[in-house]
């Protein structure tokens, strides 16, 4: 993209140069700790933009020692756990859940805001939904439009207009642990049912925080 | 469902409870240069394929301290005989490797209370006889293996409280459960179990059951005795109404997901015309005519006193064998409905046609108090 610039007063080029340039472009793409991926990610939106390209391709390039995440793996007999990490100063929520062996998710949206999930260990298995139709009355069973396998590091990426998701460990013995990114944070979503495609909103609350157990029900 | 909170050391460390049993006495704190000082030997993820006990004892310097043996993520194919010198083990690591036969020394190992065997090729004939002689055995995984049968030693090991048999081939689960009564986390996610016999409403300490991934279709009435029970896993199955009594439960998850769950009532299943025995005998129950030894065959004797009562409180009778299911929903603190299977004496017991029971105003929803069921099942995972 061109553009001719009539005078050269320093200030009107900054402001051109800030029109085409991408405001993540001075950021590295490789974060080597899971300090420097939170600090890459705080430095990208400290726009009120989110370039998904840019966070897709941080969360995926973040190796992942388990020792950074230790502190925030703890698994749960009966469902399992979200372990907020870091709470963007109310921008993002970066947050490990924990999934032993063959837990899942409801089928659930995202209040409009943008996903992204990393699988740190173990598989998990992603099946999208399409909405349910509309407010009348009629209920039908939810259509699956898709599934994926997520592992070794992989990103998945979803947000409201792509439909609803549940993820889940197919395992029986091993545990998967992932990690998840919101932008904007948000503290209630639907859950769905799956034969009926009826929602009911839903309160998530967080297991631990900074690796300290809470006691939110 | 889940084992997870007491996973191998594959995932992360400092899970166990060790019974540090070290004097602090001089002669160990000399021994500066022991990396087993903590009583621990890890050789864990060494690509060892056979394991040269005479080798570990010699660097080990007191077998007999050592009570945690870390020996997961190898490729054993088995385990020597020389095990049972580490006498004083008390939790034996020997997940992820290939491990096809355990030798009877294992059985010598009496204060093993953790046994770690997930992710082998153990079959039905590789675990031996001598193994129910673990009388403090506590937790055994054997999850991802090839057992085609639910191993008969356990029954034999009261003291046990976890079992994990997830990924296997077991299809079968024999009416012996009674014995368990300590188990408080009983894993058989992933196998092709058929059905849940009877005696499982015997383990009175069970807390998290989880039958996902087989071929149920129905679940034993017993199932409502388990009042510690916490987490049930029902997902991927093939339900397509549970037991009523499920509600007396305390649950704090059920996840059905993955069931031919009856979304609608559609029709009443089909009912058998009772036989004249049938009719004949009702009448006795209801009237209340009275009989005994001395005026009836034994066989009738017997028969009438096995009535079942009519599920419906409303009415009296009973049925033998006729029977009418009936699909009831239930409401599920006003969101998810839930097809209950009830047995009624006839199709007249219906107090409502069922299709009309969705609305959680129908007066059916006295015969089960609504509060309570908001109470219970506080997060249900249906979806």
């Amino acid at each position: 993209m061109t553009e001719t610039l009539l005078n050269t007063n320093t200030h009107d080029i900054q402001s051109a140069r800030m029109k085409y340039v991408d405001a993540t472009a001075h950021l590295s793409t490789q974060p080597n700790s899971l300090k420097e991926l939170i600090d890459l990610i705080y430095q990208a939106f400290s726009t009120n933009e989110v370039d998904i390209d840019y966070v897709r391709t941080i969360m995926t390039n973040y190796k992942g020692d388990i020792k950074e995440w230790q502190q925030y793996v703890k698994f749960q007999q009966h469902r399992y756990t979200r372990n907020l990490v870091d709470g963007g100063n109310g921008k993002f929520n970066l947050m490990i859940l924990c999934w032993a062996e063959s837990q899942g998710s409801s089928i659930h949206n995202h209040s409009n805001s943008h996903c992204f999930m990393k699988c740190l260990q173990g598989t998990l298995i992603e099946t999208k939904f399409a909405w349910p139709h509309g407010e009348n009355e009629a209920e039908e069973a939810m259509q699956e439009i898709g599934r994926s396998e997520l592992k070794d590091g992989k990103v998945a990426y979803i947000n409201d207009s792509i439909g609803l998701h549940r993820v889940e460990n197919p395992s029986h013995t091993d545990t998967g642990v992932t990690l998840h990114l919101y932008v904007p944070p948000y503290d209630h979503c639907n859950v769905y049912d799956e034969r009926t495609g009826r929602a009911n909103e839903a309160h998530v609350t967080f297991y631990s925080r900074g690796g300290q157990l809470t006691k939110e029900e | 469902m889940a084992s997870a909170t007491l996973s191998t050391s594959d995932d992360y460390d400092g899970d166990y409870d060790f019974d540090d049993d070290f004097d602090a006495d001089e002669e160990n704190l000399n021994d500066s240069s022991q990396t087993t000082f903590n009583d621990t030997v890890d050789y864990s993820h060494r690509n060892i394929s056979t394991l040269d006990i005479n080798d570990l004892f010699n660097s080990v310097r007191n077998p007999n301290r050592i009570t945690n043996l870390q020996l997961n993520s190898n490729m054993l194919l088995t385990v020597p005989s020389q095990i049972e010198h580490f006498r004083s083990i008390i939790t034996l690591e020997l997940s992820n490797n290939q491990l096809i036969q355990l030798p009877f020394e294992i059985s010598l190992l009496k204060n093993l209370k953790n046994l770690y065997l997930k992710n082998n090729a153990l079959d039905d004939f590789s675990l031996p006889k001598e193994l129910e002689q673990l009388k403090q055995l506590e937790v055994i995984n054997l999850g991802g293996n090839r057992l085609k049968q639910f191993p008969y030693q356990l029954f034999q090991i009261s003291s046990l409280k976890e079992i994990y048999l997830g990924s296997n081939q077991i299809t079968f689960l024999p009416d012996l459960f009674q014995t368990l009564n300590k188990v408080e986390i009983l894993y058989l996610g992933g196998n092709q179990i058929g059905n849940v016999p009877d005696s499982i409403g015997f383990m009175r300490s069970l807390v998290v059951l989880n039958l996902s991934g087989n071929r149920l279709r129905t679940l034993p009435r017993s199932i409502s005795y388990l009042n510690r029970l916490k987490s049930l896993s029902l997902h991927n199955n093939q339900f397509s109404a549970l037991p009523p009594d499920i509600i007396r439960l305390d649950l704090q998850e059920l996840s059905l997901r993955n069931n031919p769950l009856v979304v609608r009532f559609v029709r009443d299943l089909t009912y058998d015309v009772p036989t004249l025995k049938e009719l004949a005998a009702r009448t006795i129950k209801l009237h209340r005519v009275p009989y005994h030894d001395g005026t009836l065959p034994r066989s009738l004797v017997g028969y009438l006193n096995a009535a079942k009562s009519c599920l419906n409180p409303k009415c009296k009778g009973v049925y033998f064998e006729s029977y009418h299911k009936n699909i009831k929903f239930v409401d599920f603190c006003g969101k998810f409905y839930l097809p209950l299977l009830q047995f009624l004496c006839s199709p007249a017991c219906t107090s409502t046609p069922t299709f009309e029971m969705t609305s959680s105003d129908s007066d059916d929803t006295e015969d089960i108090p609504t509060k309570d069921m908001t109470n219970k099942f506080k997060k249900v995972l249906l979806g």
